[in-house]
């Protein structure tokens, strides 16, 4: 079971980190996110089916197409003559991208076994001990957190995490704040990118067929800031209580991230085998189930008001 | 002595209501705004000091070019002042220019930073300069021009701004925008949700500010507790807005009136 959660964790963790920088700090519930995932995977697919039978070229291509595809929500959300609605222009910007993912790979389903003689993950990992990949990942995770806290506190992410929630401040110095709002989404998503790409490599497949990651990534989002919330409200004074750094809340995605893994592996693993659920159709609602009584249970300790309901997500 | 910093060039705002069918707040307004001056704007509420103010901070659509900067002659507009000039802005409520996700000493360096920004705005100085503790802590040395700024922050650097009271906010906001050179400080009723001892504190530190610094300032004000502070020994003109136009203020009489 643990096994399960700690090799599906990394991925979710980091697309959550991806869709954490959009969600909370541009105030924007990016739903291009799950175009931007399965986009990731597809330029792997693309980058092996011309020729390149080496994972790493589609490493640096899936932010960087990530990033384009985020830009052009920002743009339709921000521009003075569409100014689009936030999920609307997320939706059409991934149900674009959807049919661009299956142009650039041509079937749904492309496995990497056919390339395994040239992809690097293969030759390291295969004939190692169970544990070393998930660890590896893991190493992964904390790489793109630390640089992901480094990037926000640096005067530039400052401006991000300010043009979500005041744009003025940014205007009335001459700057303009959709510029900044775009950046942050060009960001977010190329992070995105770069965890759909890590899925078809941990996987060994580029699968276009699982839809809907945004919801398993806005989910981990809201476990991790919960429990987060919980533990401060349970381990902190009132009195004493302080702004989290960004090292903290970006903490928060990636705790989320994993205990999400955890529960859905236990579902699968656990609960199916003890009920008679078949595990394929059931699963999501037993997920939701479960996720709602976690956060009942917490309430009850926490016994505060928590971040979700203050910041109006 | 009076060298103008920007001149109002015939300033028009109307807004289109449903009721009234448009109603013109300000007609053809002219004014000059002179360098290393304060400028009191007075006026009864909805004679529209804040629509003047944030059409002069780019803040409202349409951005109408009515500003010249002296020494040239085209107009411009607000967002292009703010392109222009190092303006800053201290708004009624103080939350209002406050991020609520940083901590109060990270909303500071941000708002000295911004204001800054044009010196080095290139991408890549942003991205090297790092906000890390110590960079804030060589701001905090900054900011304590202002000795009440300094008792504030003391053992708070990292609370959040809602911790803080809406006078110590003020003063704080002030020590910020402050710490920097600024060309253009836009008030609009900064001590507006202050008590009288906080008002009197406010416009003192103001007073302590400029002794160093010089500053032309723009406020809208509806008290006069700023004629007891220590300000009024600044030159300092009263303006106020009369049937639609931006009018001096002749009615007080002080020793340092411009």
């Amino acid at each position: 079971m643990l096994y399960s959660a700690l090799s599906e964790f990394p991925i979710l963790a980091i697309a959550s980190i991806g869709f954490y920088i959009s969600l909370r700090f541009l105030q924007f519930p990016d739903l291009t996110v799950d175009a931007s995932f399965m986009l990731g995977m597809s330029v792997l697919g693309l980058s092996l089916k011309n020729g390149y039978h080496n994972e790493m070229s589609a490493l640096i291509m899936a932010p960087i197409v990530g990033a384009i595809v985020g830009m052009i929500t920002g743009f339709l959300h921000t521009s003075r003559h569409l100014s689009i609605n936030k999920f609307l222009s997320g939706m059409l910007v991934a149900f674009a991208t959807y049919s661009v993912c299956f142009r650039m790979c041509g079937q749904a389903d492309l496995s990497l076994y056919e390339y395994r003689s040239g992809l690097f993950l293969f030759q390291i990992f295969d004939g190692m001990p169970f544990l070393v990949e998930p660890l590896a990942l893991t190493i992964l995770v904390i790489m793109v957190w630390f640089s992901t806290q480094r990037l926000l506190n640096t005067p530039y992410g400052l401006a991000i995490r300010t043009a979500g929630h005041r744009p003025d401040i940014l205007r009335v110095s001459g700057l303009n704040p959709n510029s900044f709002v775009v950046l942050g989404l060009a960001f977010s998503n190329a992070i995105v990118a770069v965890a759909g790409w890590l899925n078809a490599v941990v996987n060994r497949n580029v699968s276009l067929k699982n839809f809907g990651i945004v919801i398993n990534v806005l989910a981990a989002c809201l476990i991790g800031d919960f429990i987060l919330h919980v533990v401060t409200s349970l381990f902190v004074k009132r009195r004493r209580r302080q702004t989290q750094s960004i090292f903290i809340i970006l903490l928060s995605p990636i705790i989320g991230a994993f205990v999400y893994s955890l529960i859905k592996s236990f579902v699968i693993k656990v609960l199916s085998g003890q009920l008679t659920i078949t595990v394929t159709t059931d699963l999501q609602l037993v997920i939701a189930l479960c996720i709602v009584l976690a956060i009942l249970a917490g309430k009850q300790i926490g016994r505060g008001d928590i971040l979700m309901d203050k910041e109006g997500i | 002595m009076c060298v103008p910093l920007i001149s109002i060039d015939r300033l028009t705002i109307s807004y289109e209501c449903p009721t009234v069918q448009e109603a013109v707040i300000l007609d053809s307004a002219s004014c000059e705004i002179f360098k290393c001056v304060i400028h009191f704007l007075q006026g009864p509420n909805g004679s529209g000091k804040t629509s003047f103010f944030k059409t002069l901070l780019g803040l409202q659509s349409p951005d109408l070019k009515f500003i010249k900067v002296a020494g040239c002659e085209t107009r411009i507009s607000g967002r292009q002042l703010a392109c222009q000039l190092k303006v800053s802005y201290i708004p009624q409520i103080p939350g209002e220019a406050l991020v609520p996700d940083l901590s109060i000493m990270e909303n500071l360096y941000l708002r000295s930073v911004l204001i800054s920004s044009r010196d080095y705005g290139h991408v890549f100085k942003w991205l090297m300069k790092t906000s890390t503790r110590k960079q804030i802590r060589g701001f905090a040395e900054r900011l304590t021009a202002i000795s009440q700024a300094q008792k504030i922050l003391k053992g708070r650097h990292r609370d959040p701004y809602q911790s803080f009271s809406g006078g110590e906010l003020q003063i704080l906001n002030l020590a910020a925008v402050m710490s920097v050179d600024v060309d253009l400080l836009v008030m609009d009723e900064p001590t507006g949700k202050l008590d009288k001892k906080n008002k009197i504190a406010f416009w003192n530190s103001l007073a302590e500010l400029l002794e160093t610094k010089k500053v032309t300032v723009l406020s809208t004000t509806h008290e006069e507790s700023f004629l007891q502070s220590r300000v009024v020994s600044y030159p300092y003109r009263l303006l106020k807005i009369d049937n639609k136009k931006i009018v001096l203020d002749g009615s007080y009489d002080g020793s340092n009136q411009v």
